[in-house]
Parts: C-alpha cells; structure tokens; sequence
C-alpha cells in the first residue's frame, strides 16, 4: 500500500483507568497515520479493545488527549462519527432484512458504497434477503465488516475481526480488505490471531499492560530481523529469540548478508510478550 | 450549530430508528388498543352508564400507567453493551438522539394514546351493544376532542403537572439507567415522593408541634389566589422544577454515556 504520511491520530500522555481498577494506561502517546493497515496485537486484557473504546469516543479518558483528524472523540460530533466505524466482537445488529439495513442506515454515512457493500456481500455469500437476527454468528460478523468497508470511513477500527469466522472467509476478509481500502483511511485492527492478519498490515503494535511495547512498521521489522527455521540453534549467531519445533528451531536473528525473509508475526508476537528485547 | 442539530440528518436518524423499531411500536399500539377496548368495556358493563367526565379518569389513569411502560422503556440500546456502542457510534450527534427519543415517546405517544382512546371507547360502546343489548343505553356522546374541552380547574392543572413531570422522569431514567431501568425509575419516583413527604413531615414537626402526631405531617393549606392554594402550588412549583431540570439532565446523561 502507498504511505500518505499525514497525521490521523494523535494520543499524547493517555491517562486512563476503569473504576475501581489500577491504572491501565500511564502516559501513553502514539500517532498514526493514515493510508495503512495496523496490527494491534496484545494478549487477553492487554488494553487493546480499551484502546479501540477510547478512540471510538465510548469511553473518556482520564488525562491527556485524543485527537483523531482534529476531533476529540468523546464529543462525539456526528461528523467525527461518520468517518469512523468500530466493529465490536460483537456487534449488535437490529432484528430486519440486510437490505432494510443498508437502505436505511446507509444514508448516515455520506461516503457510503452500495456497490462496493454488494460486491462484499457476494464475496462473503450473504443475500441482501436474510434476516440479521436470524443468521449465524461468522455471517453477522462477515456482514458488518462488509458494512464498514462500504461506508468508506477515514479510521476503521476492527476488534478482532476474524473471531468466528471460518478458514475460507478469513481469507475473503484479508482479500476485501486489501481492495476496499484506500490511502485515505486508516485501518486499526485489533486480535490476539495474529497468523490471520500477516501479509494484510503495514505496521506492528504491540500493546501490555496498557504499554506499547512494539511499534514498527514492517519492511522495517523485515529489513532489520530474519524469521527462519533451523535445525539446531549452535550454528546460529545472534539469536534473539526461538521456539522448538519437529524439524528444529523457528527462530528470529539479526538480519545476515541483506538476506530479507518474510516476517512470522506469530513467533515475532511470542518474543515479544516473553519480554525479550528486539531492538530495531 | 450544525454539530448539535441538523434537519436532514434529524430525520435519517428518525427514519432508521423506525425503520429498526416499526414493529415494537405496533406491538405496543395494538397491546395498548387492547388494553383500552377492555378497560372501557368492563367499566361499562359494571357500571352501565357513561356520563360526560367519567372517561376523565379512566383516560387519565391509563393514560399515566401505559406512559411509564412506554416511556420508561425509551432508550432501549442502551440496555446492553453491545447496543449501546451501537448506539453511541451512529452518525447523529446526542441531540438529535435524544429529541428522536423524546418525540416518538412522548410527543407521537401522547397523540397515538388520544386517538387510540377515542377507538377504544368507540368499540368498547359497540361490543357492549352486542353482547348486553337487554341493558341498552345511550352513551355520552364521546367526541375525538371531548378530553380536551373540559374546563380545566386549579386541581387538574397540578395533576397535568404532575403527569408531566412523572413522563420526564421517567424518560430522564430511560436515559441514565442502564439495566431494569423502569424499575429503578420507579424506584427513584417512589424514593423522591418519600423525600417529599419526610421532608414536609420534618417541617410539620418544626412549625406545627401542637397538632403533629407521628408520622402524620399536619398540612394547614392557605389560599394564596382564588381556588389555588398553598398545597396545589407546592405541586405545580415541584412539578415545574423537576421537569425543568429534568430535560437537560437527561441530555446530559446522554452526551456522558460511557460504556
């Protein structure tokens, strides 16, 4: 994807804690930009649907500030929420057609797509005929994230996404994903799966205990860190990281000889939420 | 301005809200239909007779009771998690929720319950016609507006008050309650109308010690202006602030939802 380097969302010094709990996230400060894909990766209670929450304008943070294209979040004016969808883990959807939903929630965003929605629906085998309440789990999720790529949002905030989704609609999401999305629009998706977002996003963030531990784009993590498997560790030099398997080690190393290979977020994520130092 | 209100979005909001809520709504309109036909029919075959004011307080009495269930059960997304994201992230700013809540709630329900009335006695006069001939009568000619030509004293204006008060109410805790929140307005209603009470049962201690006994506060009403006397104004004054503070809390509650 091309990279329009142009501030979307800027968090400076976030304060913020649920009541009654200690404090999730101290001081943090992030800016991302539009015109990418971003993998919020975390273990369970991290913070990264709190995140997703606070950017979203449901939650209000404690100190600090927000600003997403010159909006702060929790005033929820109607023209920052236009131009942003959050898709939960599960999302609410009202008891009608599809197509009643599209003819009549659809005129709220103003860049909304209708043929982009129907191509995704038929990528995703959905008809405009069934019933929301009356479809499963997988085919509500795959029909509200066809929604939020129709209404062609500047920031899509996606909290895991691909949960409930089968083998072959995780790789129809990745697909409608990549085609949907313009350099225009940020996509900040948030899992714990992340074998299902590799190939798809540009830039890793890894979030515990409220902190950001990792932030960095990938041909950066591609052009500095090799991701390889190797029979034993003894013939390796500088191996940050490694984890056993039936043919040897996976492991991670520093970049030898300008020899690039792809980047195994799995094994990358692993590293990085045993506390092991990468430095890039 | 344009952030706060804007009539073309106004009325996308309204129409996806009836577009997702059409068929609770004629539910409601039919089980309140119902629930009036026999009100009416079984006040008629036990009194067989319908003189001018009697739909007074049959309209009034159900007119109040059918208010809070449909009232009180305004804003429904925000009864769950998921909803209420659903509900704080459609493109419409607080006000234009809160007014599209405000008019199908209290405003259209106000009209629909007055032309349902009408119906409802209508039919209940025919039913009764057919069933119980023998003890025919000839029932007060009950017009479309005839709830709105009587002439209102000082009393039915403090209990106008009263009902509009006990609408925001319960509106006001559609939109803070998150769960069972009819009953905690309720609750709240019940609470407010005890703290009241001990507060006028506190100051008739204080001023009235001689003829205050227990838990019975002495009330010695003065006429202040023409039939309007201290207790009708107490009424009307609590009625009017409550309401008054009523709507912008609600609003406010509103805007500072957080999940």
């Amino acid at each position: 994807m091309t990279l329009i380097q142009s501030a979307m969302i800027t968090i400076e010094n976030l304060n913020f804690n649920h009541s009654k709990e200690k404090q999730l996230f101290q001081d943090l400060t992030l800016q991302l930009h539009s015109g990418s894909i971003v993998g919020l990766l975390g273990k369970n209670g991290a913070g990264k649907s709190t995140l997703l929450q606070l950017l979203s304008g449901l939650l209000s943070q404690k100190s600090g500030s927000i600003d997403i294209n010159g909006f702060e979040p929790y005033d929820k004016n109607p023209h920052f929420l236009s131009d942003l969808y959050l898709v939960t883990d599960e999302p609410y959807v009202p008891n009608i057609k599809i197509k009643s939903f599209i003819k009549n929630f659809a005129p709220l965003y103003p860049n909304f797509d209708v043929d982009k929605l129907k191509n995704i629906l038929i990528e995703f085998r959905l008809d405009e005929n069934m019933k929301l309440d009356k479809i499963s789990y997988g085919q509500r999720k795959k029909f509200i994230i066809g929604f939020a790529l129709a209404t062609n949002s500047k920031l899509l905030l996606l909290d895991e996404p691909t949960n409930g989704l089968d083998i072959p609609s995780k790789k129809i999401f990745r697909k409608v994903l990549i085609e949907s999305i313009n350099e225009d629009q940020l996509v900040l998706i948030s899992t714990h799966q992340v074998k299902d977002i590799e190939n798809i996003i540009d830039k890793i963030i890894v979030i515990d205990h409220g902190k950001i531990t990792f932030n960095h784009d990938l041909y950066e993590i591609a052009e500095k860190l090799q991701f390889k498997k190797v029979p034993s560790l003894q013939s390796e030099e500088q191996v940050f990281y490694s984890e056993k398997c039936p043919e040897g080690y996976h492991i991670i190393t520093s970049v030898n000889k300008n020899e690039e290979t792809e980047v195994d977020m799995e094994l990358l994520f692993n590293a990085l939420i045993n506390n092991i130092a990468i430095h890039i | 301005m344009e952030k706060y209100f804007n009539p073309t979005r106004f009325s996308k909001y309204f129409r996806y809200n009836l577009s997702i809520h059409y068929k609770a709504y004629f539910i409601t309109c039919i089980i309140l239909l119902i629930g009036l036909v026999c009100t009416n029919y079984i006040y008629l075959c036990s009194n067989h007779e319908y003189k001018a004011n009697t739909h007074v307080t049959i309209y009034t009495l159900s007119y109040c009771l059918s208010a809070v269930l449909v009232i009180g059960t305004g804003f429904p997304e925000l009864r769950s998690k998921s909803k209420t994201i659903y509900f704080i992230t459609i493109p419409a700013s607080i006000l234009e929720k809160y007014l599209v809540q405000f008019f199908i709630r209290i405003i259209c329900f106000t009209i629909i319950y007055h032309v349902l009335f009408w119906i409802s006695l209508k039919l209940a006069h025919h039913f009764y016609m057919l069933t119980d001939y023998k003890k025919h009568f000839v029932i007060y000619d009950y017009s479309f507006f005839s709830a709105l030509e009587n002439g209102y004293s000082s009393k039915s204006y403090s209990l106008f008050s009263l009902i509009i008060s006990i609408c925001l109410l319960v509106f006001t805790g559609s939109a803070i309650y998150k769960k069972f929140a009819l009953f905690k307005t309720v609750f709240t209603i019940f609470a407010f109308l005890f703290g009241i009470y001990i507060l006028l049962l506190i100051y008739s201690h204080i001023f009235n010690p001689e003829v205050t006994h227990g838990f019975y506060p002495e009330l010695q009403p003065r006429n202040v202006y023409q039939e309007y006397n201290t207790m009708i104004l107490l009424m009307i004054a609590i009625s009017c602030v409550t309401s008054i503070l009523l709507l912008p809390l609600a609003y406010f509650k509103l805007k500072e939802k957080e999940l």
